[in-house]
């Protein structure tokens, strides 16, 4: 990052691919749209390139990554939900038909689409919480720094984000 | 967790931890507690029930294996380093200004809306006043008259 910030292109290249997979990875599962998470992934790179200069090697630097992609994240979602409010139409990268439950959706291949749907249903700093723990592997101390909030309003978010998915995904838990 | 070790009386004798479960298995307690946590676990039904249900959640969480970016994303942040950023987020006053502007518009709209309404319904009440003037043959000035002998003021 030091490198990053002074400049070196190369240095900047490294983080990036070092860097792309979680942060398309999270971004996907976000805003649950791979366009979207691609054109994400390349804004958060640039914020990082921009705010090189501002970051403090005292805290983690991936707490810090995910804060910028979650931010970008977030304002996506309302800026999108915005848009669908003002044209009356629904997202094009919209969860999955809420009437289609979890559990109807039974087949093995068709597992990974039920988690999807029932991850997309969350609120929006539920599902980044879950993402940012479950699939990062960040502690909740660093999901904290990366949501700019306390371990305990983690500990909250994810209770809370669990027991809606346990309810969503009940059907699944029953083929186990 | 062995099911075989699970002891109903520890529902009664023992305080449960499943509050603690899923930081245990989140693997945020420290390795004594975490330790307590589980010897508590395999010992009691309630607590090893929660404990299995987290589990099999995890697991069928852990299905989607996610997915890999379309294309490298390097190419594209390269083209673009020390371009100026994007649109309006490079002046955020000018998206502080549009959004006041377009709230200033809505409310406008509403205004001009609610007033349009109201407007109408004191033209629909004017013209139904004199329908009833001129159904019973009274005129505007014989109004007048009427509300200066009562004490009425002539405004």
């Amino acid at each position: 990052m030091e490198r990053t910030a002074r400049g070196d292109e190369g240095a900047f290249r490294l983080l990036v691919e070092r860097w792309e997979r979680p942060v398309f990875g999270f971004l996907e599962r976000m805003l649950s749209s791979r366009e979207e998470a691609q054109d994400m992934s390349q804004e958060t790179f640039l914020r990082v390139f921009a705010e090189a200069g501002r970051y403090r090697p005292d805290g983690r630097f991936r707490s810090w990554l995910f804060r910028i992609a979650g931010n970008l994240a977030r304002s996506r979602l309302r800026r999108d939900r915005v848009v669908r409010w003002i044209r009356l139409e629904p997202l094009l990268h919209d969860p999955p038909d809420p009437g289609a439950r979890a559990d109807d959706l039974l087949e093995r291949d068709e597992k990974r689409r039920a988690v999807r749907t029932a991850l997309a249903r969350l609120p929006d700093r539920q599902r980044q919480a879950v993402v940012l723990q479950r699939y990062q592997g960040l502690s909740y101390r660093e999901v904290a720094a990366a949501m700019d909030t306390t371990v305990p309003a983690v500990e909250s978010l994810l209770q809370r984000a669990m027991a809606l998915l346990k309810k969503e995904l009940a059907g699944e838990r029953k083929e186990q | 967790m062995n099911e075989s070790t699970v002891d109903d009386s520890m529902e009664l004798s023992e305080g449960h931890v499943t509050d603690k479960i899923r930081a245990c298995l989140d693997g945020e307690l420290a390795p004594d507690e975490a330790a307590r946590v589980r010897a508590h676990c395999a010992r009691c039904r309630a607590c090893h029930r929660a404990w299995t249900e987290i589990e099999n959640l995890y697991r069928i969480l852990e299905s989607d294996t996610g997915a890999e970016p379309l294309r490298p994303v390097w190419p594209g942040v390269r083209e673009r380093i020390g371009e100026p950023r994007r649109g309006l987020a490079r002046f955020p006053f000018a998206v502080g200004a549009s959004a006041a502007a377009a709230a200033g518009l809505l409310l406008g709209l509403l205004l001009g809306s609610v007033g349009e309404t109201l407007g109408s319904r004191a033209e629909s009440s004017w013209s139904e006043v004199g329908t009833l003037l001129t159904d019973s043959g009274t005129s505007l000035d014989d109004l007048y008259l009427s509300g200066l002998a009562n004490g009425g003021e002539s405004q």
